[in-house]
């Protein structure tokens, strides 16, 4: 499959919310010969830009760089790690996981207290909450833990990308490297407005980085590519599944965040069809993206969010099929290559 | 007055969806101001010429409402919410699609309870009569919205109807512009009739950018403590359109306030000050605009907001008019 060693990279980087440095490093390596203009900026977002001469509308194409965390807390005499959260996790996917810490590249695991010590039912049953729980990184003491892992070190999944069969792949932070690859490969082409990546920092802990970035890169229109949630599992019921493995990209019409550009979008759904490109739309209002900031930055911005369905993102493993990632990418191709003067020239 | 506001409440405008508003809008005005546009956000701006500050007068067109998320195998649809929709108010609701297709608001009672046990939204569902999943499809789609289906009453001084959230606002913003003498006109003024207010202040966020007034006024619905053991606020229907203080988003500039109330007094018009903790209006988003804008707010204090029969006093929005025109007036 095309671009599955870049994903491949991205998904097995470092790039806890704060320090996305890693994703940066190893987007910028593979887009410098695909665009003209490469900046970072405060917040840390990465910017590229191509096609500036053309006139016209500017097209912004996002993706966030970050994955959920968790951060060290505090590091108590015997050298175990509290830690807090950094983006939404569910406590129950934590305990017993393999972990990395962040500039040291130690690896620890989240303890968790012997089934054979557990004795009362209840112990057992009730959900141990992660202010409980803490990190073991085979440290002697506290002093030796800090040398490894100081306060305010961030935590990282430790998960390799694999691929589970013919079609299926698995890993950490699909949610949203799958967006970094799509974004990345679309830069190769040449399009006949000019475009603005933003490769966003923060997007888990509050939609953060794109402010600045959108602030000061501003397109006329925005694409937000995403992993997305797809709870199609056997427990969950038909209208909460969200999305569905391959049924090809998600495109959302409203979630929690905001509702997306109604004529886009129908020109988008326009261009699948005349492709044959299956499509589904996000059916749980759920989740915000940064599109939701880009849409409301300086006067306004025209957005649409398009996704990769994902299976179990915001947990150390998760999951996607192949067919999907390639619908996903191969709409958005054939959108941008629709996108005609007269029509995206015309804004109402 | 109140066959405007009765056009108004009939005109189909949920969130994202206020075209209908906007063409009702644009035909009162037409003939009435200087400019009339369509921001690229889809606000639309009302521009009457004068030589003073620049003023920014909003009203919201959208009101809450539902979007479909799913149709199952028996042509039931499942729905999300547009706005802060009040769930206990949903179930039993008519609703009104845009394409013109009704359905009932009812809920999942495996318990046969009788009566609403679990209020979330994704137990409820809406029958529009179909009887496939194929039918229903032909109706409505994914993403199809909906509203609270529009039902105008008026007792002799009141009204009853959904969506006077924030139509009365509207209403308000229309008959000042008609009732302006081009003459007397103090201030530079943009009616901005914003969209997509009760899914998060958005269209008020980007059109104060634009345009970036000196001073903004919303113009609203606010709560009322008039109805029997209700939660103590201090505003009541009939006794005049409200002067914003404090709401749950912005803490009015005391400049526009007291501005407003000097023109109240002068002119003999009742008026109350409103000091509530929650919800707030498109001057929330105003004030906060770039380097920030003198932002307050005239409101019809309203009973029963977010539901499909708010209650409001048409003296409120007569005085309202008389209040704002005034303002705007040298």
């Amino acid at each position: 499959m095309e671009n599955i060693e870049l994903i491949q990279k991205l998904s097995n980087a470092f790039g806890v919310s704060g320090d996305e440095r890693e994703i940066a490093e190893i987007l910028r390596e593979e887009i410098k010969g695909d665009v003209e203009k490469i900046k970072f900026d405060a917040m840390g977002n990465l910017i590229a830009m191509k096609g500036l001469d053309k006139s016209g509308f500017k097209v912004m194409l996002n993706a966030h760089m970050d994955e959920v965390g968790l951060i060290v807390t505090s590091i108590d005499e015997k050298g175990f790690l509290s830690f807090k959260k950094v983006g939404g996790i569910d406590d129950r996917v934590l305990l017993g996981k393999r972990v990395i810490v962040g500039e040291s590249k130690i690896k620890g695991v989240i303890g968790a207290k012997a089934i054979h010590l557990q004795k009362k039912k209840d112990e057992v049953e009730k959900t141990v909450e992660s202010d409980t729980m803490t990190i073991d990184i085979g440290a002697k003491n506290k002093e030796e833990a800090e040398k490894f892992a100081p306060l305010g070190s961030l935590v990282a999944f430790d998960t390799k990308f694999e691929k589970l069969n013919e079609k299926y792949y698995i890993g950490k932070a699909f949610d949203d490297r799958l967006g970094c690859s799509i974004v990345a490969n679309l830069l190769k082409y040449n399009f006949n407005f000019p475009i603005i990546a933003l490769f966003s920092t923060q997007e888990e802990i509050g939609l953060r980085g794109v402010i600045t970035g959108a602030y000061q890169y501003t397109p006329d229109m925005s694409i937000t590519v995403e992993g997305t949630i797809s709870a199609d599992i056997p427990e969950v019921k038909e209208h909460l599944k969200c999305s569905k493995i391959g049924q090809g990209p998600v495109i959302t019409i409203k979630d929690r965040t905001l509702i997306t550009d109604h004529k886009l979008r129908e020109k988008l759904i326009y261009t699948a069809k005349k492709q044959n490109i299956p499509y589904q739309f996000k059916q749980v209002i759920a989740g915000g993206t940064d599109s939701s900031k880009i849409q409301l930055t300086k006067s306004g911005v025209r957005v649409l969010t398009v996704a990769v369905p994902v299976r179990y993102i915001h947990s150390p493993v998760s999951l996607f099929y192949q067919d999907d990632y390639e619908n996903t990418l191969k709409l958005l191709y054939e959108f941008l290559n629709s996108l005609k003067e007269e029509y995206y020239g015309t804004v109402n | 007055m109140e066959q405007l506001i009765e056009k108004l409440i009939n005109a189909f405008g949920p969130s994202s969806k206020e075209e209908a508003v906007k063409e009702l809008i644009k035909s009162e005005l037409e003939q009435k101001v200087d400019e009339i546009r369509e921001d690229k956000f889809g606000n639309l701006v009302a521009h009457v010429e004068g030589s003073g500050e620049k003023l920014l007068v909003a009203a919201h067109m959208d009101s809450i409402g539902v979007i479909v998320t799913d149709i199952d195998k028996n042509g039931f649809l499942r729905i999300g919410e547009i706005g802060g929709l009040r769930k206990s108010f949903l179930v039993g609701q008519r609703i009104l699609f845009e394409n013109g297709i009704e359905g009932f608001v009812y809920y999942e009672d495996k318990e046969s309870n009788w009566e609403v046990k679990d209020q979330k939204i994704e137990k409820f569902f809406v029958d529009i009569g179909a009887y496939s999943k194929a039918k229903a499809k032909e109706l409505v789609q994914i993403g199809t919205e909906g509203i609270y289906k529009p039902n105008f009453y008026k007792s002799d001084r009141r009204i009853i109807a959904p969506s006077l959230d924030d139509r009365i606002g509207c209403a308000v913003a229309i008959q000042t512009i008609k009732n302006l003498k081009k003459k007397k006109i103090k201030y530079n003024t943009y009616f901005v009739f914003t969209v997509q207010e009760e899914v998060g202040v958005k269209g008020s966020r980007t059109s104060s950018y634009e345009i970036y007034p000196d001073i903004g006024i919303s113009l609203d619905v606010t709560d009322a403590g008039d109805t029997p053991e209700t939660y103590p606020v201090s505003l009541n229907l009939g006794e005049g359109p409200t002067i914003k203080v404090m709401d749950g988003g912005m803490i009015s500039s005391k400049y526009v306030r007291d501005e407003l109330i000097k023109v109240a007094k002068k002119e003999n018009i009742p008026y109350q000050l409103e000091v509530i903790s929650k919800g707030t209006t498109d001057a929330y988003a105003m004030q906060t605009t770039k380097a920030g804008v003198l932002a307050g707010s005239i409101s019809i204090s309203t009973r029963y907001i977010h539901t499909g029969g708010e209650v409001a006093d048409l003296g409120d929005v007569e005085n309202a008019v008389n209040l704002l025109k005034n303002f705007i007036e040298k």
